[in-house]
């Protein structure tokens, strides 16, 4: 099987430890969390545990599929795609909690634009301040709703 | 008859067409701003309708619901961020159209194709939906749980890649549908001791982290573009901008060509939304799996083919108005949706049920008088926003994924009110991406989490009502059927085709 | 234990409501108005029935007192979400809840986790009944609950969909009474029981409003009133009491606040919302349109039948 794997070994390295990692987690959920997290109940056609498990079971299959056959995958460089997506979720998630919607949303925004190298002043003011201003007199003023 | 016509009348007044216009350029917009999205808008606005008169009140809601199908399209084509499971379908092959550059192409195909679709079913609505309604009451618990295994057996070798990496996502999927309080026992589930979690995981929350943040973060930080020089403006979702402008017309020939690819969709759409609970998200799923079998081609698919668009939007905007079948004549909300504007009869003194069509015939009448307003004006104001749009998403990408990004933040907030609800999109938005980076779809992902809580629940309502005894089937042919064609699909995806389709993939 | 039929103490409520606000009609007016807008959790989810009468009443409220009253959709885990809110805030009358009877007298004692009990409120007022019963289609061979037994002993067993874990123990009880098995169908709700009744997937459900238009149209037949009071679509229907099970269900649309309101506090709230309640608006969209039983019980007697109902269920709670 696998035609298409190249000579290289790295091709299959990589969806190994993708397959590796899926067992593994599928372990966790199976015989870890579900068990914790579910009620075993005396009289049920089906325990609420039955799914979620059957799930992390399918899950360990589906990895173990991947290790035996691995398929090479796009092999998209990951760490600065996550720390970077982790990073601006965490900032996000507080500051909009802390500082509320008035000053991050503006922040973020211009965060965003700097990180991806943006530099006009016109597209910076309508991303920063304009949209910003929009969503708050939308939601706040005209709907009477809350934001963060 | 008279009350056809005077209800008719009724619905033909310049106010109601106000409403059913701004309902539909509301519904639009929302839908196409990613995460923001009709139901969302529809919440809102109900308490809003108080003031109306019923039939400007339900004239404006059904105006959103419509319009946002249209809208959904949008984003998901230009940008790749679908902001819902309906249009996640449309993304597979709208967006590689718009990257190869007709962008304008895609958005007036997906557009027209969901205005046919949502005709033909407000036509089956309008002429049949009682006996269509009392056909789809036959449909039991057997037949749900057959119709939801047969889609999460097809959808996993449908969206291309590794069809194991799909099923993985599809459990996985699977699996986070049943935190929250178990729907058969009542007891909770995977909630860590969180009673926000009780009612599971919001659905608009991860919906909108996987389909669009997952997307933003794989643009911002895994796409981000070289140093530009001074006249690239850098457009967002690398669409090429030098298609000429006969590459952008979809010509009648082109559209005609399609008629039964759209038939097709339209017909699967509009029976799935008539069985309340089977699932609407999944009827464009098949629709795109049948277009894409009984293709000469079916390797075009998931790289712009326009079958690919048609089958996918005539299917999920025919569920808008098939919908309203089981609404109307039963009383019995298919989704989300139709719970909200069920809400909303009730609130304005309209009880859908079997005594509507003898009590309120005129309403009814009028009703189906702004359904068809709705739908022309959907063409019209579709047709303005698609130029509309494609001018928007000229910006450069540097605004428009953290402007999208703002939006999702928001629109999370205002649907579940909390920020408990923001940071789960977020998480599914980290999740989105990983999923992205290491090729596991996220389609089957987010088709099995919305059908999962049904999923279960129908096969416990199967294992009681059959009493565990499986020539309980003999007796229900079309679950049968549907079962056996599962396993043949996974078969034909799983084995068969599978080492030839990797080829395929592996040739770009 | 016997239960005390609360259509006396609604009656008796209702009159001595009317009597006080007869006898003194300013003074409970002028003690006490909030200082800032009075928040008004609403138990359910945006956009239905129960939310629309929430905010209907919440706009009477300003209408008749000049308050602020903001709604704020917090559904879930059948009000549960809500109650905890509710627990958790000042009892100073600015955050009142509104939700439903069994969130109170049934989910805590049922449902792990939640982190409330009906002693942390102060009940306010109810807006309407929801009537439970069992329904099955018209051509069903049984027409009441004892033909309902005979059939199930007959044929072995019958499916009875339920909407949720609470009528599962109604299903329950019916079964041990009888002795009989019923076979419990779990469903998303009162509409995917008409469904599977209508569908033909099962034999009976419970329901608690939507049947009325299927009751009137022909389509279905109420076998058992699981109310103390008679029904109001079809009043000689026998309640499970006649049938020497001694259980009935009590469900209202009501008012709380978190527990410890000061007594003026209290007093003008339940007040302000009990005239909202009587009020043409409300009665119409609870009693014409979602076709509830309408009354507020007022406050001292919604107390006392939450507590009683609690105790009940504490008992099921610790015998299951």
């Amino acid at each position: 099987m696998a035609p298409v794997a190249g000579p290289f070994a790295k091709d299959r390295f990589r969806p190994r430890i993708v397959g590796v990692v899926l067992v593994a987690l599928g372990l966790v959920i199976a015989l870890i969390i579900v068990p914790a997290q579910t009620l075993q109940l005396g009289r049920a056609v089906m325990q609420p545990a039955a799914l979620p498990m059957a799930c992390g079971l399918a899950m360990v299959l589906c990895g173990l599929a991947i290790v035996l056959k691995p398929m090479p995958d796009s092999g998209s460089a990951m760490l600065v795609p996550v720390t970077g997506a982790v990073t601006l979720a965490l900032i996000s998630y507080f500051g909009m909690r802390g500082l509320g919607f008035v000053i991050m949303a503006p922040a973020l925004v211009l965060l965003m634009m700097l990180y991806m190298g943006e530099r006009r002043w016109l597209w910076l003011g309508v991303g920063t301040l304009l949209v910003p201003l929009g969503i708050w007199l939308c939601f706040v003023v005209l709907l009477g709703r809350q934001l963060p | 008859m008279d009350a056809a016509l005077a209800g008719l009348a009724d619905a033909m007044t310049l106010g109601n067409l106000l409403w059913v216009l701004a309902g539909v350029v509301l519904g639009q917009f929302v839908g196409a701003v990613p995460g923001l999205n009709a139901p969302m808008a529809i919440a809102i606005a109900v308490p809003f309708t108080y003031a109306l008169n019923p039939l400007a009140a339900i004239a404006f809601l059904v105006g959103i619901n419509k319009g946002g199908t249209v809208g959904g399209a949008v984003p998901a084509i230009l940008i790749n961020t679908p902001g819902s499971a309906d249009s996640a379908a449309t993304a597979l092959d709208g967006h590689p159209m718009a990257v190869a550059g007709q962008p304008r192409k895609a958005l007036k195909l997906a557009l027209f194709s969901s205005i046919t679709g949502d005709t033909f079913s407000d036509i089956v609505l309008i002429t049949v939906s009682t006996s269509l309604a009392v056909l789809a009451l036959r449909a039991g618990p057997a037949e749900v749980m057959a119709l939801m295994i047969f889609a999460l057996a097809i959808i996993p070798g449908l969206v291309g890649g590794s069809m194991v990496r799909g099923l993985a996502a599809a459990f996985l999927g699977l699996l986070l549908s049943t935190v929250g309080l178990d729907q058969a026992s009542g007891t909770p589930r995977l909630t860590f001791g969180m009673i926000d979690l009780y009612d599971g995981l919001p659905l608009a929350a991860v919906a909108v982290g996987v389909l669009a943040v997952g997307e933003i973060f794989r643009q911002i930080f895994a796409m981000r573009p070289p140093p530009r020089t001074a006249g690239d403006d850098g457009q967002a979702g690398a669409i090429a901008s030098g298609a000429g402008e006969a590459d952008q017309q979809l010509t009648l020939r082109e559209f005609v060509a399609l008629r039964v690819t759209l038939l097709r969709g339209a017909v699967i759409g509009t029976l799935v939304g008539a069985v309340p609970g089977a699932g609407s998200s999944a009827a464009a799923f098949l629709s795109y799996a049948e277009a894409k079998r009984r293709s000469p081609t079916p390797e075009r698919f998931g790289k712009g083919a326009p079958e690919g668009v048609a089958a996918t939007e005539s299917a999920n905007s025919a569920v808008v108005g098939s919908n309203m079948i089981p609404l109307l004549s039963l009383g019995i909300p298919g989704n989300v949706t139709a719970a909200l504007i069920l809400g909303a009869f009730i609130i304005h003194g309209i009880q859908p049920g079997p005594l509507l069509f003898q009590e309120q015939a005129q309403l009814v009448y009028a009703l189906f008088g702004a359904m068809i307003m709705a739908n022309g004006m959907n063409l019209v104001v579709g047709l303005v926003g698609l130029r509309f749009w494609t001018v928007v998403v000229r910006a450069p990408a540097t605004l428009i994924y953290p402007v999208a990004f703002l939006f999702c933040i928001v629109g999370t907030h205002v649907v579940t009110n909390s920020m408990l609800g923001v940071a789960i999109m977020l998480c599914f938005g980290v999740l989105g991406l990983l999923m992205r980076l290491f090729d596991f779809s996220v389609v089957p992902f987010i088709i099995a989490f919305f059908i999962g809580p049904n999923f279960e629940l129908a096969v416990i309502q199967f294992l009681v009502v059959s009493g565990g005894d499986p020539a309980f089937l003999l007796g229900r042919p079309v679950a049968l059927a549907l079962l056996v064609l599962s396993v043949l699909a996974l078969w034909h995806f799983g084995f068969r085709a599978h080492p030839a389709k990797k080829s395929g993939d592996g040739a770009d | 234990m016997l239960k005390v039929g609360y259509g006396h103490r609604m009656l008796v409520a209702a009159g001595i409501a009317a009597v006080t606000m007869l006898t003194q009609p300013d003074a409970a007016l002028a003690e006490w108005s909030p200082q800032r807008p009075i928040q008004l959790l609403i138990g359910f989810n945006e956009g239905g029935g129960a939310d629309a009468l929430a905010r209907l009443v919440a706009d009477n409220i300003e209408g008749s007192r000049g308050w602020t009253v903001v709604p704020i959709n917090r559904g879930g885990a059948g009000g549960g979400v809500m109650a905890t809110l509710l627990r958790n805030a000042a009892p100073d009358g600015h955050t009142i809840g509104m939700g439903v009877t069994t969130t109170f007298s049934n989910n805590p004692f049922f449902n792990e986790g939640m982190d409330y009990s009906p002693e942390d409120f102060d009940y306010l007022a109810t807006i309407a009944r929801s009537q439970m019963v069992l329904v099955a289609r018209e051509d069903a061979p049984f027409d009441t609950l004892d033909e309902l037994a005979e059939t199930a002993r007959e044929r072995g067993s019958l499916t009875v969909a339920v909407m949720g874990p609470d009528m599962e123990r109604v299903a329950d009880m019916i079964a041990d009474h009888y002795d009989i098995d019923l076979r419990v169908v779990p469903t998303r709700g009162g509409a995917e029981v008409l469904t599977q009744i209508l569908g033909g997937h099962v034999d009976a459900g419970f329901n608690g409003g939507a049947h009325h238009q299927y009751i009137r149209s022909g389509d279905m037949k109420v076998v058992v009133n699981l109310n103390s009071e008679p029904l109001m679509v079809t009043p000689e229907v026998a309640n499970l009491r006649d049938h020497g099970i001694d259980y009935a269900t009590n469900i209202f649309f009501q008012f709380q606040a978190p527990a410890g309101l000061p007594d003026d506090v209290r007093e003008a709230l339940a007040t302000a919302i009990d005239e909202a309640v009587n009020s043409d608006g409300v009665r119409q969209l609870a009693g014409e349109r979602m076709e509830m039983q309408l009354g507020n019980l007022g406050p001292e007697a919604l107390s006392a039948m939450i507590m009683d109902d609690a105790r009940i269920s504490a008992r099921l709670a610790g015998t299951e």
